[in-house]
């Protein structure tokens, strides 16, 4: 291990010449944690968008409200709640939606269907890429893949019909005899 | 070789992976090693596991793998006898002091999770000690048919966590509308309990692996809703659900040799001053699914690397 040791003394010199010495970026606290605080960090947040840290139960618990300022879900309150375990960022957040929403891609538990969220997440992605993902299933709801068949059969057969049920929805209504959380 | 005779090694995990490193480390002459592991031994294990037998069964990993070599006898270097310390416990409540006393570190777990623990343990006594104690960590890793092995100078060259971002997706998983509305395979009945149907009907706690009402609740459940999507339910054995949700991988035994030697081989590389720090490809990757085939290469540290960029005090 000399090779090893001469390395470290020559750290050591270079850093008493320079009056410096390396010392870890950071604070002791789990891998997991440090990950997710840069993601916060790093964030660059749309308008429409808000973080809640101020209402965090745990280091690993975010909330993200959303109010779409286009779309079908226009300036509609959305908040969902993000779980970090300390799997992440090799295993993705859980995400849920706390209210009821009448959507092709959300069902009415609040479990998201968002591709980003199970089958194609990456380490690479982050908070921002959640965010983002979460905005365009307001923008663009998908009829395609339904996790809600009820509202995505409504939306590919008629749009103009799905955009009134949406709106009644937002308003605590009752659409096909199930009734919605008032989010407006 | 003077200082040879005093090199102590620690080994994480006695499993398939593990068992081979010890034994090699052993034949090497390293006197002084150490091995933790909290795993007791199954029948399931005896089929790789080589260290174990029958009568094993039930017993402590670590404990029956360091009786085993210490039986052996076996003169270590610079007239040592090789012993072997064992460990029954969880890696990541081993103390600072204690790992502060070895040589090099040498990892044949299964658990990310644990590796992401030990690398931010070995980056971090590298910086405060301010470059005195440097502790080599070299990660062994196999899956199946694949194998990876990893170099990690704390503070000289790239970390665990540096090269994270080139980990694949740990758990196959599928997309949530086909689990939910159109089923067609068991794993997408069993993918649906887990995910959605077990928080809703207990959103108070987690699923417990290990509890036998949980894994009843999931045989029971699974099999209700495959007959309700006409799924064949005749694959739908506990074996089967277990491998599903645990994600298992079988675990093969040239796989684990292949790995384990090169895992030695990078321990002799370092202490006979044969290793160029920085220069010597420091990542393996070995592939044997189709043919048989290894790449090593250079792994760079990253600069931004939340545990082991550095800041200047
Ligand atoms: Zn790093």
């Amino acid at each position: 291990m000399l090779k090893l040791r001469q390395l470290q003394k020559q750290k050591q010199e270079q850093a008493r010449q320079n009056g410096t010495i390396p010392a870890p970026g950071n604070a002791p606290v789990s891998a997991c944690q440090l990950r997710l605080r840069k993601d916060l960090a790093s964030l660059d947040i749309p308008p429409c968008v808000s973080i809640d840290v101020s209402e965090c139960e745990s280091n690993s618990r975010l909330y993200i409200n959303i109010t779409p300022d286009e779309g079908y879900y226009k300036c509609g309150h959305f908040k969902f709640c993000a779980t970090f375990k300390d799997t992440y960022p090799i295993e993705p957040p859980k995400v849920t939606l706390l209210s009821k929403i009448f959507h092709p891609n959300i069902d009415l538990q609040g479990n998201v269907c968002l591709n980003i969220l199970r089958e194609d997440w990456s380490p690479v992605l982050d908070v921002q890429s959640i965010l983002i993902g979460l905005l365009m299933l307001f923008l663009e709801p998908n009829a395609t893949d339904p996790l809600n068949k009820v509202a995505a059969d409504v939306l590919a057969a008629n749009p103009h019909q799905f955009r009134r049920d949406v709106a009644t929805s937002l308003r605590g209504g009752q659409v096909n005899g199930q009734w919605y959380d008032r989010v407006i | 070789m003077a200082d040879l005779a005093d090199v102590s090694i620690l080994v994480l995990g006695a499993g398939g992976l593990g068992c081979e490193i010890l034994k090699n480390l052993a034949m090497q002459g390293i006197p002084d090693i150490h091995v933790v592991d909290m795993d007791t031994i199954e029948l399931t294990n005896l089929n790789r596991q080589f260290l174990f037998r029958e009568s094993d069964i039930g017993q402590s990993k670590a404990l029956v793998a360091a009786r085993f070599i210490n039986e052996k006898n076996i003169m270590g270097l610079g007239g040592r006898p090789v012993v072997v310390t064992a460990h029954f416990q969880d890696l990541t409540l081993l103390d600072r002091k204690f790992i502060e006393r070895f040589t090099l570190i040498v990892s044949g777990l299964d658990s990310i999770e644990a590796r992401r623990f030990m690398n931010m343990q070995l980056v971090r006594i590298t910086f405060e000690s301010r470059f005195e104690k440097c502790i080599p960590f070299i990660d062994g890793g196999s899956e199946g048919l694949k194998g990876h092995c990893k170099t990690i100078i704390p503070g000289f060259s790239a970390c665990y966590e540096c090269s994270l971002d080139t980990l694949p997706a740990k758990i196959e998983s599928y997309p949530l509308c086909t689990v939910s509305n159109n089923p067609r395979l068991p794993e997408h009945v069993i993918e649906f309990l887990m995910s959605v149907q077990w928080a809703q009907q207990h959103p108070d706690r987690d699923f417990d692996f290990d509890s036998k009402e949980d894994l009843q609740w999931l045989m029971d459940e699974a099999h209700a809703r495959a007959r309700q999507f006409n799924i064949d339910t005749s694959k739908l054995t506990p074996q089967f659900v277990l491998g599903v949700i645990k994600n298992i991988v079988p675990s093969v035994a040239s796989t684990n040799a292949i790995i384990a030697a090169q895992c030695c081989t990078e321990v002799s590389k370092l202490l006979y001053n044969e290793y160029d720090i920085g220069e010597a490809p420091n990542f393996l990757v070995y592939n044997g699914d189709d043919g048989c085939f290894a790449y090593s290469f250079v792994h760079e540290r990253v600069s931004t690397c939340l545990v082991c960029r550095e800041s200047i005090q």
